[in-house]
């Protein structure tokens, strides 16, 4: 049988061997972004975030690296019974707590949303580290939703600095610098891979344990009644994250956690709380409690703004307390339907109680 | 819709980023898929689409202006030699010719030349005096110096009755401005390129294997040696400290980068030529096999060679002036040198006019001109004196360690050049040379310390020892396909798919991935940068 | 002039041209049968016979011409 270039079956041939090449292609590329992708603990956490049973938990606390290090959802359930998660990601942009809210709506149904408020205050500033942790973020959500092309858009447009626009969506161009470390790559890989396995220790509910410790000094602005403006990013995201809240009907306290706060940013914080109240929602600068959550500034903290693992026990406490007055948020320790809870305070405890081991140290060895 | 225009309101394009394929992808689709004898015009969309891509569509004026000059140049080029065509007497041919050139030029100068022309008088003119910079990076898309070379040699060509004038604009327009040598060159001949781009074509597998190979070439050499390259020769060059070694040493890396950078762009574009089965004329010719200067720039940005030999040496020692001078030298000073001098006249002005074409700037008239005449001048001059001594020194000419000296001779003598074309001017770069003389000395003694320089370049740039194997790797890579190539005479890409198919993919397959994860493109994110992993 | 007289005569460039006594030129002689006829070469010789003719070639000739025959055809014509 004669076979001419061009006849039909050496063009099938080649449109074989052409799809073959591109397929082959796609799964390695796809193969080296899981590994090249930063896969660190807090896009781990999301990650299990969807091995929850649906519908279980009562309140989501959505913020940046503050709402992550202070709220300890295990905590909440040994001394209240709430079913909460953290969901939330370093540096996490004013404009992105929408879609991150939108995916994790997706599989459960809490009534109450606990906000960290201090991203809608610093929204301007976009620099290096936010970029980077947006991009952490869009690469541990769920690829091919709406919401993480809507997060990657978001950085985009609020934080392009004339790089390459394809390097906001496609992850390679981003980390594939990330060869240097090609070894703790693979294993944050198999770490990030192993995250949704049952029965998994390290689940702790979106809590990021820190293994550090510094003394801070902490200010009082709590007769500071002055709001300075926020800026046109801050106040557009908010309302519109205001306005999806409303939508979805859910109520939501916007928080600052305990910090060091100065005096231009509590009168910023002031102006988030008028607009959250004029709208409905409520607002708690918990900087105004820190003697009733026993907070000690030479204790509590790891840096400046966030508290260490001491500290959060008291702020979970704290607003534990204050959440289960004002919102009636369900004890559901007696519920057989929640026992995985149980077994999980369990590990995790032991997981707290080395970490504060070591934060302890650091503490006796600077001479405390 | 608003999104996508959102995103492309900012600059798209580099040549080296996804866009650029996504572009060549959709071109090569399109193309392929409209009834033949409409393929030109998808050409000539593409290269609106290009121009404009590149510009950037931030507001209308990033786009459009250069357009607008797309459209101004073809204009001139399409009716000029029309125009001479039409013209019955020799006089008013002639005259158009020159209006053409003029315009074009005057577009070349007033572009290309204006900020370097104002940057250097600013430096006569006392404060207050001082000219402002015209902005002028928008232009950079239409590639205004390859244009004006290509459209002048149309011109001309039609004036020499070459050819007759192509009758439409838009085919003028499609050759004037065809994007694959819109940014770089190749300088193309209009009777040459018409032949390819106006003939109908149907998809050609192979050609479209063998174009994509080109360009993924194209990207390792760019992406991979020439990117890495580029900072560490910046932090050489940029301190005022380097002492010799190292500043040589960032001179041979120069070379090394200058060469992948120019031929990688190349290999992209006519890669992408062949993909669309368009032929372009190549630039390249494995030039660090040159046994001399004069070879080397028949082997380096070979079109440019061609382009001033033929519209200008050649239309130079043809003309009265150099006929008489020619006369007037035999007489003086006998046959020989009534051949030589009026052909060193004509290379001098040969050689200033391809320095102003670099750029305005003194380093460039110099670095990419007078030194190079000087060089070329001199090596011919001093031939006889070379051969006598080699005769003395009873060197074997065929030998191929000669053949190696000669090449290592033309390298040492361009990175000469190249000090003074990587310097920001004529005087830092003299003064750079100064200073590798003084320190030549003190640097071959204490060796190490100058080593050191070198690795604290490398470092300063945030490379460690794996990007100096990569350049390393990079330049076996380029050193092994040259010598296949020019030695043996190999089709490295027909070599390679006469082997199986497993080793043809695994090579194609190394070097796509190698070029992603190596290269040296992206906001570069270091994941150590950032603490408190668990 | 004969066609015999024009070959004689630019025997007589080329000798001088390329400092060759024994180079001889013929209808079908092209550049690389000579040594040392590169570009510059050629344009020198294009502007030796020319001196020698008394005639121009066209630009347009200079590059196209194929062989020293066709070169021969041109001097034919023009003097």
């Amino acid at each position: 049988m004669k076979t001419k270039t061009g006849s039909f079956s050496v063009k099938a041939k080649n449109a074989i061997r052409l799809t073959c090449f591109l397929l082959i292609f796609c799964v390695l590329f796809s193969l080296l972004t899981f590994i090249f992708r930063p896969n660190l603990a807090e896009g781990i956490h999301l990650k299990q975030y969807d091995t929850l049973q649906d519908n279980s938990l009562d309140m989501i606390y959505i913020g940046g690296s503050v709402c992550i290090v202070s709220w300890m959802p295990y905590e909440a359930w040994n001394e209240f019974g709430f079913t909460s998660y953290d969901v939330g990601i370093s540096s996490l942009l004013a404009y992105n707590f929408q879609p991150l809210l939108d995916e994790a709506l997706k599989t459960q149904n809490p009534g109450l949303i606990v906000v960290d408020a201090r991203p809608f205050y610093y929204t301007t500033g976009h620099d290096y580290e936010h970029k980077y942790f947006a991009l952490v973020l869009s690469s541990s959500m769920k690829q091919n939703t709406y919401n993480n092309f809507k997060v990657r858009y978001n950085t985009y447009k609020y934080c392009y600095e004339g790089e390459d626009v394809s390097s906001y969506f496609i992850d390679m161009m981003s980390f594939h610098g990330s060869w240097k470390s090609f070894g703790d790559q693979v294993k944050k890989a198999d770490n990030y891979r192993k995250a949704t396995l049952t029965d998994n220790p390290d689940l702790t509910m979106g809590f990021l344990f820190v293994k550090e410790w510094q003394k801070i000094q902490l200010g009082d602005f709590s007769s500071v009644t002055d709001a300075s403006p926020l800026s046109e990013t801050g106040e557009q995201s908010l309302l519109s994250f205001i306005g999806y809240l409303r939508e979805k009907n859910l109520k939501a306290l916007f928080v600052v956690a305990p910090y060091r706060e100065t005096e231009e940013e509590r009168m910023g914080y002031n102006s988030v709380k008028s607009i959250v109240e004029e709208n409905g929602f409520d607002f708690l600068n918990a900087n105004d409690f820190v003697q009733e959550m026993g907070l000690s500034q030479d204790a509590d903290f790891y840096n400046d703004n966030h508290l260490n693992v001491f500290g959060a026990k008291k702020y979970t406490s704290f607003l534990g307390e204050y959440l289960r007055e004002k919102y009636s948020l369900a004890d559901h320790r007696s519920d057989p339907d929640y026992s995985s809870w149980d077994e999980g305070f369990k590990r995790w405890e032991n997981q707290r109680a080395a970490v504060e081991e070591n934060v302890d140290a650091l503490m006796k060895s600077d001479g405390e | 819709m608003e999104l996508v225009t959102d995103i492309l309101r900012h600059s798209l394009f580099r040549l080296t980023s996804p866009p650029f394929l996504l572009f060549l992808l959709v071109m090569t689709v399109v193309y392929y898929s409209v009834p033949k004898k409409h393929q030109w015009k998808v050409l000539l969309a593409g290269n609106a689409l290009f121009i404009g891509l590149y510009a950037g569509i931030m507001s209308v004026w990033q786009f459009a202006l250069p357009l607008a000059v797309y459209l101004a140049a073809s204009l001139i080029i399409y009716s000029v030699p029309i125009i001479i065509q039409r013209a019955g007497a020799e006089r008013k041919k002639r005259a158009a010719l020159i209006a053409g050139i003029a315009c074009l030029s005057l577009l070349f100068v007033l572009f290309r030349l204006a900020n370097s022309f104002i940057l250097t008088i600013n430096g006569f003119l006392p404060d207050g005096w001082r000219l402002s910079p015209i902005s002028f990076s928008w232009i950079a898309p239409v590639g205004i110096a390859y244009f004006l070379l290509s459209g002048i040699g149309y011109i001309v060509d039609v004036y020499w009755e070459k050819y007759p004038a192509e009758r439409s604009f838009a085919r003028v327009a499609l050759i004037a401005g065809f994007f694959p040598a819109l940014v770089s060159g190749p300088i193309v001949r209009y009777d040459k390129i018409s032949e390819s781009l106006f003939t109908p074509h149907s998809f050609d597998y192979q050609k479209f294997k063998f174009g994509a190979e080109r360009v993924i070439y194209g990207f390792f050499k760019k992406l991979v040696i020439a990117d890495r390259a580029s900072a560490v020769t910046g932090a050489l060059f940029g301190n005022p400290e380097t002492t010799a070694v190292p500043y040589i040493f960032g001179l041979f890396l120069f070379a090394l980068q200058l060469y992948s950078d120019f031929s990688g762009c190349m290999d992209i574009m006519l890669g992408t030529a062949e993909i669309l089965q368009i032929e372009l004329p190549e630039n390249f010719r494995r030039p660090f096999f040159a046994r001399n200067l004069s070879e080397f720039w028949r082997r380096w940005h070979i079109t440019l060679g061609l382009w001033a030999k033929d519209y200008i040496m050649y239309p130079l020692l043809k003309s009265k002036p150099f006929f008489e001078l020619g006369v007037w030298c035999r007489k003086k000073f006998g046959r020989k040198l009534g051949k030589t001098i009026p052909s060193y006249v004509a290379m001098l002005a040969l050689w200033i006019i391809i320095g102003l074409w670099h750029g305005g700037a003194p380093k460039y008239v110099f670095s990419s001109g007078i030194l190079l005449w000087i060089t070329i001048v001199g090596g011919q001059l001093l031939q006889p004196a070379f051969d006598k001594l080699s005769g003395f020194l009873r060197i074997n000419r065929k030998s191929g360690a000669y053949g190696i000296f000669c090449n290592f001779r033309t390298l040492c003598l361009m990175c000469f050049a190249w000090l003074f074309f990587s310097a920001d001017t004529l005087t830092s770069g003299a003064k750079a040379f100064i200073r590798i003389i003084r320190t030549f000395p003190g640097d071959l003694i204490h060796i190490g310390a100058s080593a050191g320089h070198i690795i604290a370049a490398f470092k300063s740039a945030g490379y460690n020892l794996y990007d100096i194997l990569i350049l390393m790797f990079g330049f076996a890579v380029l050193l092994t396909v040259g010598i296949l190539t020019e030695k043996m005479g190999f089709n490295v890409r027909q070599k390679l798919q006469d082997t199986n198919i497993a080793v043809e993919w695994f090579v194609l397959f190394f070097f796509i991935f190698f070029v992603i994860i190596f290269g040296i493109y992206g906001p570069g994110y270091n994941v150590a940068d950032f603490i408190y992993n668990l | 002039m004969t066609r015999e007289e024009i070959f004689m005569a630019l025997d007589e460039i080329f000798q001088d041209e390329f400092d060759d006594d024994a180079i001889h030129v013929d209808e079908t002689t092209t550049a690389d049968d000579i040594d040392g006829w590169d570009s510059l070469e050629h344009i020198n010789l294009i502007v030796a016979v020319e001196r020698r003719f008394g005639m121009k070639f066209k630009m347009a000739e200079v590059t196209d011409m194929k062989n020293v025959g066709e070169m021969a055809d041109i001097i034919a014509e023009r003097i």
